[in-house]
């Protein structure tokens, strides 16, 4: 990743690698990694793939920053907060640009597929933007564009390390499976977890979402079911200013409701399915990283 | 079997007699049914946009409306953000103005003219039931009381809003979740109307806290008369759109003195608003549905006249083409094509389009004297009486088609195809954008775009590429162009200020950011489908773009630039979006290394040429609207090289004319450097077509007649 982030300027530099620099999970390239461990591929092509995934994530972290006008990321200031939104926009589409440029050389078909994946995760996006304040909103539907917006970049990384390194065919399917559930499963507990903590106290998160319209799983879930409490918060979500007391109220029936086990129940589900899909490979080594890595994905829970 | 007509028609509004004006003349025999009796009135706006004047003037209905009041344009106002005039441009033909014309008399107008030409009409006629005899269609109807039985193989469904023949066709479920409701009154004693349809958005709920999806109207009908009414695009528990009237009455009165004094004149009207156009669901066996029963009104305005005529048209056109044969009805599928086709992105098709309204809404709110590129568009799209495209071309792109050479090549042809392929590549997932990508697509001439580079780099070389591969690659291209655009458009925020229950939604930089990632996202996957090299090349050039935008943000309010440092930023962010192209068009043919060497370093210079010369322009207030758009931000530290000289040399921030002149001689220099490099593609006439560009990119000269016989 640094190689493709070798730039001479000094100022660019310092913006295209400001979030590189700081670590982070490399799930996607983990994923792709162990994927690739059930054929025989190309280490160097491997790695090529794998840095150019985990570049996609990182300017799409730069983009939602801007989005969201998020100040800080991973307990240092976003590229947003350093430098502005139009900064940190163009260092995000120099990442994507570096990103496709790494990918470009894998071949045909590694190139066509990531760039329909960046498509779908797009449209995932707008999607979401789309129903912003869509108070009818049912569960199937935020659930689609979940799997638009982010089982996208879970899946990918399986697919694509399948495809360098290909396995047979039963194997490949199940890889892709398990890169979904667990994808799906990781923002839903993303999710929850803005809901955690006091219900007599203001999170952080949920509070900006629900201000913009955005609703989570727990949200959606008590806005399906029938009842007075149903009504009550569909007709706080509405309105154009929330107060401190609104909010409150919206936090109290949201839990209430238990919006917020079901969804990490939902989420307990969808590891359970993943862990599943992946039973049909051998026992060893990368099995055994797959299903911990799920598992890693439930325990942020605590 | 014997039938009553070549095809019946439902409803003598707007939509039925212009389809039934249309078969007349075609010679097609007309049954038009309608079920109140001339004159009568429905509720509507009354307002006639320039379009619909075009069109009831080319069926010779113009004359009946002698009188009516002349409409220059419309002027939007934004709750709490003042108003926007979007005005008809003058000297583009006749009629140049819209009208307001109550219903009353229009509907009986167009009738009458649909009469005229043969139409049989029949009025206080009760259509109560669609069925099939041997799979061609007839219509149960009550005529003078008497029970009676009309068979035709075509039936058109002009029956409103809440069109029954849509829903016994099992076009139209039972209850629309998309259904609307508009209602209005005529008032009088209104002072200082001028000649605009007024509109007002959004509206809010009577507890004033929250908004809803809804707008009202000012439409003056004569000097102190108007039209008034509101309309709601989603009805919402406990939302009467009767209080919401009173309210917007109430709003008028107490906020502008102009309404002061107004009287009603008679009852309020109500009518429902049918918003679910969806062209698959448009046509059934042997039926069409047209107009309101069509669902085509804009979410936007709320107009709908202007479609109800040109619906009937096209069912029209669609009708007789395919009617071959009285006891057969004929396959009617083309008129979704068509459709789906004129109203692309407008209307949008599918279950998403109510929700996607309200995201633009949002995004017209908070955008709204915003003038960067993307919502400039998206406003006009939106609140343009017209839209976009429509018989209001776009003046982003200059034309260049009298430089073009007349030896063969087919440019014209090649950019129209590219144009279908860039909306063919959006509609599907996000038809507004297809639109907005669309506009001035039907204008004539040539327009200066990165295409018209890729297609004439080709041509220098014989190229053994098929055409449509040189056309998806200049897809690929443009589409990274627009991302570029679209990002562009992102503004900087005071936040750090401001608490973040205080802060207003930043929809315009969402719109931005996703729009500009869905095209780069797009950009990419077309150029996958045509090989890595392509995918390479557009990627390369994009990140040295943003390179040289962050480079040139991180600079700003820099003083001590050198000339190096700040010719190799704009090279980076302005000089690679001109090589891009020519590198592709190269590498579909036949270049030598030295070739291709040879027409990078001609789109490079290009470039430097044409933007240095945009810089100079910019001080003449004669820059293109291209240049506008990539302008310089000086209030931001961004400044152009005929503002940074004269900074540097302890001047004012207004260059001097010296200064302008010496930019502008170093702009023809590069452009000589550009016309030069072409030397070893001799005079083929793609290279003699890209010296005259590279001329062009100077002096801005393309003649004013444009030839465009000799292109085609």
């Amino acid at each position: 990743m640094e190689g493709a982030l070798t730039v001479a300027d000094e100022r660019t530099r310092e913006v295209v690698q400001l979030l590189i620099s700081r670590g982070g999970k490399r799930l996607r390239p983990a994923l792709l990694l162990l994927s690739a461990r059930y054929g025989n591929g190309n280490e160097e092509q491997l790695l090529k793939a794998a840095a150019g995934l985990e570049l996609i994530h990182v300017a799409s972290l730069y983009h939602d920053d801007v989005m969201d006008r998020a100040m800080t990321r991973r307990a240092a200031a976003t590229a947003n907060g350093s430098w502005g939104n139009s900064v940190a926009t163009m260092g995000g589409v120099f990442l994507f640009a570096k990103a496709i440029s790494l990918i470009s050389s894998l071949g045909s078909s590694a190139n066509q597929i990531t760039g329909t994946a960046t498509c779908r995760l797009c449209a995932g996006q707008l999607r979401e933007a789309e129903n912003a304040f869509n108070v009818d909103i049912t569960v199937d539907e935020h659930l689609e564009i979940l799997n638009l917006k982010t089982a996208t970049l879970f899946e990918l990384p399986c697919q694509l390390g399948m495809l360098l390194s290909p396995c047979n065919p039963e194997q490949a399917t199940a890889l892709t499976c398990y890169g979904n559930r667990l994808g799906l499963a990781f923002q839903l507990v993303d999710d929850a977890l803005d809901w955690e903590g006091d219900k007599e106290s203001l999170g952080k998160t949920p509070l900006s979402d629900i201000r913009e319209g955005v609703y989570s799983l727990p949200v959606i879930h008590v806005l399906e079911s029938s009842g007075s409490q149903s009504q009550r918060l569909r007709s706080l979500l509405i309105q154009r200013r929330l107060s401190e007391a609104d909010v409150l109220e919206i936090k109290r029936i949201v839990h209430d409701s238990g919006g917020v086990s079901v969804a990490l129940e939902k989420a307990r589900e969808l590891v359970m399915d993943a862990k599943k899909q992946v039973s049909i490979l051998p026992a060893g080594f990368p099995l055994t990283s797959l299903r911990a890595l799920a598992d890693f994905c439930l325990t942020r829970t605590n | 079997m014997n039938v009553d007509a070549d095809v019946i028609i439902v409803g003598a509004g707007p939509a039925g007699s212009s389809a039934a004006y249309h078969l007349a003349r075609l010679g097609r025999r007309i049954l038009l049914l309608e079920k109140g009796r001339f004159p009568r009135d429905k509720s509507c706006g009354d307002g006639l946009t320039r379009s619909s004047v075009r069109i009831l003037a080319s069926m010779g209905v113009l004359p009946k409306l002698d009188g009516a009041r002349k409409i220059s344009g419309s002027r939007v106002f934004m709750r709490g953000q003042g108003h926007r005039d979007f005005l008809y441009p003058q000297g583009l033909g006749e009629p140049d103005h819209g009208l307001v014309v109550p219903r009353f008399r229009l509907d009986q107008a167009i009738c009458d003219r649909a009469v005229e030409s043969g139409a049989d009409l029949r009025e206080k006629v009760l259509v109560q039931a669609l069925v099939y005899e041997n799979n061609v269609p007839a219509l149960d109807v009550i005529c003078d009381g008497v029970s009676t039985r009309l068979k035709a193989p075509v039936i058109v469904a002009a029956d409103g809003a809440t069109s029954r023949l849509a829903i016994q066709a099992g076009l139209a479920d039972r209850v629309s979740r998309n259904l609307g409701i508009a209602i209005r009154g005529y008032y009088a004693g209104i002072e200082g109307l001028q000649d605009l349809l007024e509109i007002y958005m959004p509206l809010m709920d009577p507890t004033d806290s929250f908004i809803l999806p809804s707008y009202g109207w000012v439409f003056p009908t004569d000097r102190d008369t108007a039209n008034i009414g509101v309309g709601i695009f989603d009805r919402r528990d406990g939302i009467s759109v009767r209080d919401l009237m009173d309210r917007f009455l109430e709003y008028l009165q107490q906020t502008d003195s102009r309404f002061r004094g107004m009287t009603s004149q008679g009852a309020w009207l109500g009518a429902p608003l049918n918003f679910a156009f969806r062209p698959d669901r448009c046509y059934g066996n042997g039926i069409l549905l047209v107009g309101d029963a069509a669902g085509l009104i804009s979410p936007f305005t709320g107009e709908g006249i202007a479609y109800a005529l040109e619906s009937g048209q096209i069912a029209a056109d669609a009708i007789h083409r395919n009617l071959r044969n009285s006891r057969v009805s004929p396959d009617l599928s083309d008129y979704a094509l068509m459709l789906e086709r004129r109203f692309l992105g407008y209307f949008e098709t599918g279950h998403q389009s109510a929700r996607r309204y309200l995201f633009l809404w949002h995004v017209l709110e908070s955008t709204f004297h915003n003038e960067k590129p993307l919502f400039a568009l998206c406003r006009k799209a939106a609140l343009y009486p017209e839209g976009i495209g429509e018989s209001n071309p776009s003046q982003i792109l200059d034309d260049v088609s009298p430089l073009i050479d007349r030896g063969g090549l087919r440019v014209r042809e090649d950019l129209l195809a590219v144009g279908e392929l860039l909306i063919h590549a959006l509609r599907r997932d996000w038809p507004f954008l297809a639109r907005l990508s669309a506009a001035g697509q039907g204008d004539p001439g040539v327009p200066f775009r990165p295409a018209l580079l890729l297609l004439l780099s080709a041509a220098l070389k014989p190229s053994h590429v098929d055409r449509e591969v040189l056309h998806w690659a200049s897809c690929s291209v443009e589409l990274g162009y627009l991302s570029a655009l679209a990002h562009l458009s992102i503004e900087e925020e005071a936040w750090q200020t401001q608490f973040a229950e205080d802060r207003p939604a930043n929809w315009g930089t969402m719109l931005a950011v996703m729009a500009g990632d869905f095209l780069l996202s797009k950009a990419y996957e077309l150029s996958a489908r045509l090989g890595g090299g392509v995918t390479l090349a557009l990627a390369d050039a994009m990140s040295l773009v943003s390179e040289g935008r962050v480079r040139e943000q991180r600079s700003a309010f820099r003083q001590d630039l050198s000339e190096m440092e700040y010719l190799e930023t704009l090279t980076l962010k302005m000089a690679t979006l001109f090589e891009l192209p020519c590198q592709l068009g190269a590498q579909f043919s036949a270049f030598t290394q030295e070739e291709e060497a040879a027409i990078r370093l001609f789109g490079r210079n290009l470039g430097l040429a044409f933007t240095l010369t945009d810089q100079v322009l910019e001080w003449t207030g004669k820059s293109s609207e291209l240049g506008k758009l990539m302008s310089c931000d000086r209030n931001r530290g961004v400044y152009s090289w005929p503002v940074l000289r004269s900074l540097r040399t302890g001047g004012l921030a207004t260059p001097t004319t010296a200064i302008l002149e010496e930019t502008l001689a170093e702009a023809g220099h590069y452009a000589d450097v550009a016309r030069e490099s072409l030397a070893v593609f001799g005079n083929e006439p793609a290279a003699q077509t890209l010296r005259r560009l590279a001329g062009y990119a100077v002096d801005r000269k393309a003649g004013s007649n444009p030839d465009l016989r000799a292109l085609l």
